[in-house]
């Protein structure tokens, strides 16, 4: 049934994945909204205590209740991020990938016109959004009814109209980026550039005193810039988004019309153009050539090096910004906090806003410093086997004189190389705000933060490996590993909130990551302790898994 | 079977839940012999080869390389195996030298001169990347990873997929030199036509089942021949039907068609007793034994139909 055309084809591939970050997101969501609860009527004392000006600013609505603030949190960063992320690794793959593996071919050998190849893609596209926007707001009722509210004065119809609206932009984009270039890593590096640009310049510019008009310019303004949660729908900012976003679905389908169709991804760096170039080709030798090949380890992080040039871009970025933007609103906030009850403090992760390093570590640390560097380490882990064995490289390979469990550890070590370079560029780009916005942090306590971090993500991504050694199955490498992230951010953060369930947060790897608040506090030995017994251990049973069964491929 | 055989395989089995891809599969192959293993598709060859080197585990049975059992030596035997998969895959973002560069530091030893000569000898193009590359052009960067660090035993799955006749021909002249070298040659494939000039033995696999090994010399005897003769005055067709080998005889007027296995004197003989004004014989027709093959084991009705 589901084979019948192109488009229910591309839907049957990637429905899962969908329903997949929906059940996780609503999952989350019970957890934050139910411990929570526990504590409401402290709460929304303490919120009220607050001055206007500072509730504004950080978003937090108390006419709601609880459940308003974390749906409003929710609503804003953690659902977009998913979702979208989910449909940009879909658009990007949806005309390249098919290029990529070279199955073009035989698809366009049937009469299907390239036209009609596009059109059906596309609208499978628009239907996983649409499908995953109606998943995430049933989520949000399913889990209003599970906490037994009634939800009144919360937007979430407009909120997910908002959410469709942007995720056609970027996921369109994303099309058109594949269909016109064939590069399925050039798609997805354009889409998630955009959303992470965008969510931090929509987010960050308008704290400053100048960047306010600026934040206009990013997708990410017409998402939630009218506040659509608490407001209802701007229908021009929704209008804004979607139209260039069917645009450009338009536009994928008259660029791929065009050109010439590819069969296998040739990828074109910088350093290969130099290479052919005479005159470089000396030099682009020395950075690239056999230093990269000269071992499975080598090989392995320089086919990650894109990955970690725009995790550590990123993470350097948001490193340097925020110490600026906390030197322009820090006075006022730290101010407002001396006021604040000591619920409250629990409630934004137990960080202080008012001072530098509980204001980086709420900024960066907090989720979105862990959520980047430990994409690139599950990258990495589920791409090491199952992804060799998924592209049948691992006959070569292993035709090889290499014993398995010797290519397990040097993949795994390849992981950890490229996390603790992330998490270097990570304390480099911290150090700079620091030094820019005057904001003193200890350079042992950022040593710290980006210890813990580095640490908890190699962790995570041995979850990966070990998956993937079992299964050989490289998707559900990728999703247990994110499961066990999404699940472990929830359990650390809303647990200690609730009275009855506060102990079973130490039954979470983030616990052991953030709750000791490192870049306030320093070294938390114990804790890495843990996590590095923890991969020890998921790296020895990968070995166990790897060797023990038959390979694919 | 063959005293201290460079290639063993004992009694493999390998099932994957109710389904036997190989069954009590067993062959020896000595030093220096090129050792044919055809089959249909889906018969098990790639199962079995991908068996002995341990990259599947056998149900039962087991193999042994040079001495070495395959699984509990694998890797120490990797070193002296060059290894060509049959659906072969290599890192596509890789140009052909880096990923010859890469399993040459795997591998050690790597002669870059011999790397060199055969790039040349097979016109491989090792600047573009393999993403970008023909399948033969693949399969040519495949093959100068089986062959270059000049291992002592090769298993080729369907080696010459992909090439054309004249890097079919050189890919041919490269195996003799090998095995002339004291090399042993574990050569799959699906086509006769790919190891029938190589090739000292064949075994032949269907269903998961070694139905027969045999000398390529003892296969070429058995192969159907063809012999038209003109003769001065008309001959019957029950003077040479009856000559030993002789399976089929047409005869109209004074041309007869004759075919027949094994020697040919008998055939001679009895032809020379009436006047011959000439004599042509077709070349030898292994396609027919092989179909035969083929077909023929749990089919028995149409193993005629396959010798017409």
């Amino acid at each position: 049934m589901m084979l019948r055309s192109i488009y229910l084809k591309a839907i049957r591939d990637r429905w899962l994945g969908i329903t997949v970050a929906a059940a996780a997101i609503a999952l989350t969501n019970w957890m934050g909204v139910a411990a929570y609860k526990g504590i409401d009527e402290v709460a929304l004392e303490a919120f009220d205590l607050m001055p206007e000006a500072f509730r504004e600013l950080m978003g937090f609505d108390t006419s709601l209740g609880t459940t308003g603030m974390i749906f409003s949190e929710m609503v804003s960063s953690m659902v977009p991020l998913v979702l979208i992320g989910v449909l940009i690794a879909m658009a990007a793959d949806a005309v390249a990938g098919e290029e990529r593996w070279g199955t073009i071919n035989v698809l366009l050998a049937n009469p299907r016109g390239r036209r009609r190849l596009v059109a059906e893609k596309a609208g499978a596209f628009l239907t996983l959004t649409a499908v995953g926007c109606l998943l995430m707001w049933g989520g949000y009722y399913l889990v209003i009814a599970l906490v037994g509210e009634d939800g009144s004065g919360m937007f979430l119809g407009s909120s997910t109209i908002h959410l469709a609206a942007l995720a056609l932009f970027i996921g369109g984009l994303t099309f058109l980026v594949g269909s016109w270039t064939a590069s399925t890593l050039k798609a997805a590096a354009t889409g998630t550039t955009v959303m992470i640009v965008s969510f931090f310049g929509a987010g960050l510019l308008p704290m400053t005193t100048w960047g306010g008009p600026w934040a206009k310019v990013f997708p990410w303004y017409y998402f939630d810039g009218a506040e659509p949660f608490s407001n209802g729908v701007a229908w021009d900012h929704v209008a804004l988004l979607a139209g260039p976003g069917l645009a450009f679905l338009v536009l994928a389908a008259v660029v791929f019309e065009r050109r010439d169709l590819k069969v296998g991804e040739e990828r074109t760096t910088i350093l290969d153009r130099l290479a052919r170039n005479p005159r470089f080709s000396h030099l682009a030798e020395r950075v690239a050539g056999r230093a990269m090949l000269g071992s499975i380890t080598a090989k392995t992080t320089s086919e990650a090096r894109t990955v970690l040039t725009i995790v550590g871009m990123s993470m350097f970025y948001m490193g340097a910004m925020i110490g600026p933007i906390f030197k322009g609103v820090g006075d006022k906030m730290s101010e407002l906090v001396k006021a604040f009850p000591e619920e409250i403090m629990a409630m934004v992760g137990g960080a202080d806003y008012g001072s530098p390093a509980g204001f980086y570590h709420g900024e960066i640390f907090s989720i979105v410093g862990p959520v980047a560097v430990a994409v690139l380490a599950i990258g990495m882990a589920s791409r090491a086997l199952a992804g060799e064995e998924r592209e049948r490289t691992m006959g070569v390979l292993l035709a090889n004189p290499v014993s398995r469990t010797r290519v397990v550890l040097a993949k795994a070590w390849a992981m950890v190389l490229m996390v603790a370079a992330a998490c270097l560029v990570t304390y480099l780009g911290v150090w700079t705000g620091s030094w820019l916005g005057g904001s003193g942090l200890s350079l042992a306590n950022i040593a710290a933060v980006c210890t813990h971090l580095a640490v908890f993500s190699v962790f995570i991504g041995t979850v990966a490996l070990f998956v993937g050694a079992l299964t050989g199955v490289s998707r559900a490498a990728t999703s247990a590993a994110t499961l066990l992230m999404i699940a472990s951010y929830a359990v650390a953060n809303f647990l200690p909130l609730s009275p009855t369930w506060g102990g079973w947060a130490k039954a979470s790897p983030f616990h052991y990551y953030a709750s000791h608040l490192p870049l306030e506090n320093g070294f938390a030995w114990g804790y890495l302790g843990i996590l590095t017994a923890a991969s020890a251990a998921f790296v020895g049973a990968s070995v166990w898994a790897f060797r023990r069964r038959d390979l694919k491929g | 079977m063959t005293e201290n055989p460079v290639i063993q395989i004992s009694h493999l089995t390998k099932k994957y839940g109710d389904f036997t891809a190989v069954r009590d599969l067993s062959v020896d192959i000595p030093q220096g012999e090129i050792f044919g293993f055809l089959g249909p598709n889906g018969a098990g060859k790639t199962t079995t080869i991908r068996s002995v080197l341990d990259l599947i585990r056998p149900t039962q049975g087991s193999a042994t390389i040079l001495g070495l059992d395959t699984h509990e030596h694998s890797v120490k035997l990797r070193r002296r195996i060059g290894y060509l998969p049959g659906e072969l895959a290599i890192y596509p973002a890789l140009s052909g030298k880096e990923a010859l560069t890469y399993f040459a530091n795997l591998r050690g030893g790597v002669d870059w001169g011999w790397v060199d000569e055969l790039a040349r000898r097979f016109e491989a193009d090792l600047s573009r990347k393999i993403g970008a590359l023909s399948s033969g052009n693949k399969q040519k960067v495949g093959i100068l990873q089986a062959f270059m660090s000049k291992p002592e035993v090769y298993l080729l799955d369907e080696p010459s997929t992909g090439l054309d006749p004249l890097m079919q021909q050189e890919f041919q002249a490269l195996l003799r030199e090998v095995t002339k070298a004291g090399a042993t040659v574990f050569l799959s494939s699906h086509t006769l036509s790919e190891v029938e000039r190589v090739a000292d033995r064949v075994g032949f696999i269907r269903e998961g089942r070694l139905i027969a090994t045999e000398r390529m010399r003892d296969l070429r005897d058995k192969a159907l021949r063809r012999v038209s003769m003109q003769f001065a005055k008309p001959v019957k067709a029950s003077a040479l039907s009856a000559v030993e080998g002789v399976r089929e005889v047409e005869v109209d007027g004074l041309h007869a068609t004759v075919t027949y296995e094994g020697a040919m004197t008998p055939l001679l003989k009895a032809a020379a007793s009436h006047e011959v004004l000439s004599l042509a014989s077709s070349s030898v027709d292994l396609d027919e034994i092989f179909l035969t093959f083929y077909r023929g084991e749990a089919n028995g009705v149409r193993e005629e139909g396959a010798r017409r």
